[in-house]
């Protein structure tokens, strides 16, 4: 297991890197010159004057080797310093902090409310095994996965916002701006989660300790709270780690279309900006910490799953 | 959601900025009906993206928001430049403007406005990375203090359009204690009637009423700026309630938002025409009958009835019909196909290659304006296709001459209320952004002479004269004349739309109770 | 087929019958799906336009039969696309093991993290719009789920006996993979090719709706959604219509492909959960 996480963790720190460098390269081989992308994208207008295009890449260095450029940002990063964004011309981490808090709450209120609704709607699935209820809450569950987001969420906006007017169109102010991208964001990890409990519950309750207590005469519902759900909800926390990773930066769509300000958005921006210290600030944060996340996970997986072991023997 | 691509660059060009004024003033409300307790929601279209620096876009978010003024302001009504926080203004040598501050202005931190704190912020402004295209070393040499109430301002070569200069949102005017930190801060230090109080980077702007405005009692108590991309939601939000003045709308919600009672459209002229440019240095672009057979072959008047709603008026030229230097008599080109076709012929045209029309992505509509193009010409047996692109990634090959038509629209008045910079970018032979590739001895003497000339109405004159050259070689096909559209709740009061979205909170503005 | 569940039958009944209208349809299309009448913009459905027509008075029947083309298409192609270099990729890890394995899981654990359509978004500005980018960008961000489930299957047929008895025997470590692994990893790869396809098809029609796909006057499926948004209100059914269509198909071929994962469920190793996430 110490050898295990040493490994991860010197890899972890090359993944990190590898993402780094594929991000830095995007102004580079995308057509267009990453100076004028620049000046766009603070003075509004077509005409670009020659002069300030030559001062501005003078500047900001980007006329250097790219090697030389690239060891300069990793120089700096390694002194926990991420650089100003070409645009504002602020510090990356103030831009990329709130950012991630913003993404980060959104997709612990997704996780939570889909594991919430998950339990409830697996347990109930797996106790009902094989009859209609079941069957319904399989059926619908299983459908959510082919909801395409961006087909969801304009006709929630449409219904709820315009409509009957009771949810915000767009924005992050309050609980009432999340029902609507939190809904549609949780769709899927719901899907996954109910067939996880419902399978994990399944397990517990064929298990010899549960059907010892069914046995002893202990009532159905206090069997299932105390040693069934236990059980059940292990394959839970393993793959709201993996979708926790998944969420960080692929919430682009539903944070475009609430006009929300997390990760997805700030680096599909960046990226379309040209600007380059700010993706690579982005980049580095949510590749990094989907890593750690999904290392996390494996750690409690292979605990969980002692076979799992062989396979880094 | 094509609008994902508009990042807030994008969004730098796509900016909607227009020349008249159209607006109206809470018919049937009392002035007392006005509640001085109401706080309204402005729905922008771009967010700050160089922080506050005020020589970017984000000084149009300052001067909308009632926090940043400027020395002049052009009124639009009236069609020339006004006092602001300058009364007067003089050209005092070939090379010299000064500029006469108003009395009894103070910043909203308290701090005084003299000619030391104006010239403090102009040269900020005049020494950025990036400066602003109105205001930068190449046509202001010097900011100078004379004396407590007086600013002069020196410019490189002659030029009558100081004063419009200063009248650019990018020459707002911001106390010295703004600029000590690394970044600008402008809370609390603009002289407007809204001071900012606190922001939600990349989301809105939080404002109350400046107590202390030198221009009098200011009737809202505050307001919100959200910074909306999406041009579906700020519509939408008008229509809910969440948003009290949603800025630029886009044409395909025009209908919903025009049968809400609750809501009002406005509508002015905008200085930017959708354009299908032409490559005149190549072939078979470089004839002349070529380009005349095309323009015959389409039909503006349906592209504008379908494609734009009707929001959108077929264009004549270069010109909106509005425009003080409009060409005079200038009709809009009718279809007409059998003209086109004989014009074909002059020109010795047969179909060959398909000929490319790229299409830009930034504007949502001009897929479909490309895909109407393509139906008309193919009644002329000119075969299209179509390439969308995002503009950056098109730039060099338009610049190079290396294509054979593309979509696009630009802002005739983007530095300035004239249309000097506009005519001689884009169409004379060395201009820097001549993608018509287009070369006329004549056209270039007319801009030459215009660029020394003082007197305005001679001046509009000779931009006409110019005008029609353009119109009578049809270096580009003029589409539509696009509009600004901006919807305002209808209990909003002495509300008056800008169509250069500069000012919309200003001290006049209320809103009834609800 | 006598032992199928009757939704499975009905999926797939739906699909075929989807799958075969799309393919047919340059012959059955009642109108051409470039057609443009501009003086019938969004009319309601009726006897000549049986769903209607869009803004640009097309007919909505006709390009939801045309797109479907493409969107089907390219979900196909990037399915197997995807599926062997995924495929190659795992099996290739598991049998080198050591720090090749090693890399190309961390690789892995990268693309996973790198959203999706910032990714797509890089390589369709580099390569420009159209459907070769939008191929490349799905390939390049969707082989790791895969190249995971392939490495775990793998890893844990190569712990089998008849494996190491292959070896002893002298055979080549090619003979190995194509005669004694590959077989093993068909069945449960299918079930996951088959999840993939919906998936895949949702992402297409996501950067189509972006509008880094399609190029005018072609349409498919996520590009009608996005252009039949704004006018939303005036017509419902044109914005209701291809989104339809992606989610059908998508929960089609996602019940089948449970069938098929359920019933290809070996007793292996649990695999990592990362692989159920790709595309969230």
């Amino acid at each position: 297991m110490m050898l295990f996480l040493a490994r991860r963790t010197a890899t972890l720190g090359v993944s990190v890197l590898l993402a780094s460098f594929l991000v830095f390269l995007i102004p580079y081989v995308t057509p267009g010159d990453p100076a004028r992308k620049i000046i766009r994208s603070r003075v509004s207008g077509e005409v670009v004057d020659e002069a300030t295009v030559q001062a501005l890449t003078l500047q900001l260095g980007i006329g250097d080797p790219l090697w030389t450029q690239y060891l300069r940002w990793l120089g700096r990063f390694g002194s926990g310093d991420m650089g100003l964004s070409y645009t504002s011309r602020t510090p990356v981490v103030e831009q990329v902090l709130p950012a991630l808090w913003i993404t980060l709450s959104m997709v612990v209120a997704t996780l939570g409310a889909a594991a919430l609704v998950s339990v409830l709607l697996g347990t109930a699935a797996a106790l009902q095994e094989g009859r209609l209820a079941d069957k319904a809450i399989t059926t619908v569950t299983q459908a959510f996965i082919a909801i395409p987001e961006y087909w969801l969420a304009p006709v929630l906006v449409l219904i709820f916002a315009l409509k009957l007017s009771v949810l915000p169109s767009a924005g992050w102010a309050g609980p009432a701006s999340a029902v609507l991208p939190v809904t549609v964001l949780a769709l899927r990890p719901i899907s996954h989660f109910t067939s996880a409990v419902r399978e994990g519950v399944l397990d517990a309750l064929s298990a010899e300790h549960v059907v010892a207590a069914r046995s002893r005469g202990l009532g159905r519902r206090k069997t299932v709270l105390k040693h069934v759900l236990p059980n059940g909800l292990l394959p839970l926390t393993t793959l709201a780690a993996v979708w926790f990773a998944g969420l960080l930066g692929g919430s682009v769509i539903v944070e475009v279309i609430f006009a929300i300000p997390g990760m997805g958005r700030l680096l599909y921006d960046a990226v379309l900006n040209s600007d380059i210290p700010l993706a690579q600030g982005g980049v580095v944060v949510v590749v990094g910490l989907a890593v750690v996340l999904t290392t996390a996970a494996d750690l409690v997986h292979r605990l969980l799953n002692p076979r799992m072991r062989a396979h880094h023997a | 959601m094509r609008a994902l691509l508009r990042s807030s660059a994008a969004m730098g060009l796509v900016a909607v900025l227009a020349l008249s004024g159209c607006g109206f003033s809470g018919e049937g409300e009392s002035p007392q009906a006005a509640d001085l307790d109401q706080r309204i929601v402005v729905d922008n279209f771009r967010a700050p993206v160089a922080d506050w620096a005020l020589e970017s876009d984000a000084a149009y978010i300052l001067s909308l928001s009632g926090c940043l003024e400027t020395l002049t302001r052009y009124d639009e009504a009236a069609g020339k430049i006004v006092p602001s926080l300058a009364t007067g203004w003089e050209q005092v040598s070939d090379l010299e403007w000064d500029f006469t501050l108003r009395d009894g202005v103070k910043f909203q931190d308290g701090t005084a406005l003299t000619a030391d704190t104006v010239v403090n912020s102009l040269r900020t402004v005049l020494e950025a990375e990036v400066p602003a295209r109105a205001f930068n070393p190449t046509v202001v040499s010097g900011v100078e203090a004379i004396d407590e109430r007086t600013v002069r301002i020196t410019t490189p070569t002659e030029s009558p359009l100081v004063p419009y200069r200063l009248a650019s949102v990018n020459t707002g005017v911001l106390a010295p204690a703004a600029f000590e930190g690394e970044t600008v801060d402008p809370f609390g230090h603009c002289t407007g009637p809204f001071t900012p109080v606190s922001e939600k980077p990349k989301q809105s702007l939080t404002l109350d009423r400046n107590e202390d405005y030198w221009g009098g009692q200011v009737q809202l108590a505050g307001a919100e700026v959200r910074f909306i991309t999406d041009g579906a939601t700020r519509a939408t939000q008008v229509q809910t309630g969440e948003a009290d003045v949603s800025l630029s709308i886009p044409v395909s919600s025009l209908s919903a938002l025009e049968a809400d009672e609750n809501v009002k459209v406005l509508k002015a002229d905008s200085p930017r025409t959708a354009t299908l440019y032409m490559n005149n240095g190549k072939a078979p672009f470089d004839d002349v009958e070529f380009r005349q057979a095309l323009r015959a072959a389409l039909d503006l008047n349906t592209l504008a009835g379908s494609v734009y709603e009707g929001a959108a008026l077929p264009a004549s030229g270069p010109f909106a019909p509005s425009e003080p230097w409009a060409i005079e008599g200038a009709q809009t080109p009718q279809q007409d196909v059998e003209a086109a076709r004989q014009l074909l012929a002059a020109a010795g045209y047969t179909a060959g290659r398909p000929l490319e029309i790229i299409a830009i992505v930034e504007r949502a509509e001009f897929a479909d304006v490309a895909t109407v193009i393509q139906e008309n010409l193919k009644a002329v047996d000119v075969p299209v296709k179509i390439r969308t692109a995002e503009y950056a990634a098109v730039e060099p090959d338009l610049l190079s001459g290396d294509y054979d038509m593309v979509l696009s629209q630009r802002n005739r008045l983007i530095d300035i209320a004239d249309p000097i910079g506009f005519l001689t970018a884009d169409y004379t032979c060395d201009g820097g952004y001549n993608l018509s590739h287009f070369c006329d001895e004549d056209y270039d003497k007319l801009i030459a002479q215009a660029a020394r000339t003082a007197d305005t109405q001679e001046r509009y004159r000779l931009y006409a004269e110019a005008g029609k050259i353009l119109q009578d070689q049809a270096v580009n096909i003029w589409l539509v004349n696009e509009q600004a559209i901006d919807a305002v709740r209808a209990n909003l009061g002495s509300h008056v739309q800008d169509p250069l979205a500069r000012y919309v909170l200003r001290a006049e503005t209320t809103k009834s109770g609800s | 087929m006598r032992n199928l569940p009757a939704h499975v039958l009905v999926a797939a009944s739906i699909l075929a019958l989807i799958v075969l209208a799309v393919a047919l349809s340059p012959w059955i299309t009642p109108h051409s799906p470039a057609a443009q009448d501009l003086g019938a913009r969004l009319s309601p459905p009726g006897g000549d336009h049986w769903l209607g027509t869009d803004h640009l008075g097309r007919d909505t029947l006709s390009r939801l039969l045309e797109g479907g083309r493409f969107s089907l298409t390219i979900a196909a192609l990037a399915t197997v696309l995807t599926g062997v270099i995924g495929t190659a990729v795992g099996v290739a890890s598991a049998r080198r093991r050591g720090w090749l394995d090693e890399f190309l899981t961390r690789t892995n654990d990268v693309f996973l993290a790198l959203p999706e359509m910032v990714l797509a978004l890089f390589l369709v500005a580099l390569l420009g719009s159209g459907y070769p980018s939008l191929l490349l960008a799905l390939t390049v961000a969707g082989w790791t789920p895969f190249a995971r489930l392939a490495r775990a299957l793998a890893y844990d047929v190569s712990a089998r006996g008849f494996i190491e008895a292959a070896r002893v025997l002298g055979c080549t470590p090619r003979f190995i993979v194509m005669r004694h692994i590959l077989p093993h990893l068909a069945a449960p790869l299918l079930g996951q090719a088959t999840l993939r396809f919906g998936q895949l098809l949702i992402s297409v029609g996501a950067l189509s709706y972006l509008g880094l796909g399609v190029q005018p006057p072609q349409s498919d499926w996520g590009s009608m959604l996005a252009a039949a948004q704004p006018f939303a209100l005036r017509s419902p059914l044109a914005i209701l219509a291809p989104g339809l269509a992606i989610f059908v198909v998508a929960l089609c071929v996602t019940l089948i492909g449970q069938h098929l994962v359920r019933r290809s469920t070996t007793p292996l190793a649990p695999t990592s959960p990362a692989l159920e996430v790709r595309n969230a």
